[in-house]
């Protein structure tokens, strides 16, 4: 089923990995999402809190994994995501982009 | 996550009446882990609302060539493209509070159910991305 729309379970997982840790009030205005260039990939890059991105990750290929690996959370059929590479986006974090259209 | 704000999809899109979503164009999103930006290409009458960065751009060019949204790309390694994780009739003609009330105060409905899942899935595939940081978001 097609959706135009924002995943509200984007944000709900965004909540818990963010610094930022609650929701403000809707309507409070705020600087626009920025995001940064692609930066030279290494085997590892760290970031200011000291924590160092695994550039060596190989993708889950399966949801039970999904529920069992290191971080995973039990996934019950949600979503249809496919693998589309073996190798990490560059950057200091992990990148994570969404686009749609407000219809 | 900060700034956002509710939205709907225009009435009666998909024989769908009304259907909640977030509004992100505002909204700032900081994270030790994860670097995240989101774009809705067009308003809801249709005129063009924002455009990609040259990133942006050049994940588009690389995974969905044909430009088929909704687009959600975790890591370079996972894309979900054309499709979402569940129908938007769970959650059609709800009141974006009540909903939002619901999905946070851990209330059971098919439609918390539903996102919840696709919240796992996804902080899942982010979880293993990330190396199991941070570990209050990613443990089981």
């Amino acid at each position: 089923m097609v959706r135009l729309f924002v995943p509200i379970g984007l944000v709900v997982a965004f909540l818990a990995t963010a610094c930022v840790g609650s929701p403000s009030t809707p309507g409070n205005a705020a600087p626009a999402a920025t995001s940064a260039p692609p930066t030279t990939q290494a085997a590892s890059q760290s970031t200011a809190s000291g924590w160092t991105r695994p550039m060596d990750v190989t993708p889950l290929t399966d949801l039970p994994s999904a529920a069992t690996s290191v971080g995973g959370k039990a996934a019950s059929g949600a979503g249809a995501f496919q693998v589309i590479s073996q190798t990490p986006w560059p950057g200091n974090k992990v990148r994570v982009f969404f686009f749609g259209v407000q219809g | 996550m900060s700034g956002w704000d509710q939205d709907t999809h225009n009435q009666d899109t998909f024989g769908f009446h009304l259907v909640p979503t977030y509004n992100l164009i505002s909204a700032t999103y900081t994270s030790d882990y994860v670097d995240f930006t989101s774009k809705e290409l067009k308003a809801h009458d249709g005129s063009s609302l924002q455009q990609f960065d040259a990133e942006e751009q050049q994940i588009v060019n690389q995974f969905d060539p044909k430009g088929s949204f909704p687009f959600l790309f975790i890591n370079g390694q996972y894309a979900r493209i054309g499709d979402s994780g569940y129908s938007p009739g769970l959650i059609d003609s709800m009141n974006f509070y009540t909903l939002h009330t619901q999905v946070s105060s851990g209330a059971r409905t098919d439609a918390t159910d539903a996102i919840n899942a696709e919240a796992d899935l996804i902080t899942a595939y982010i979880c293993h991305s990330t190396g199991g940081q941070p570990a209050t978001a990613c443990k089981t």
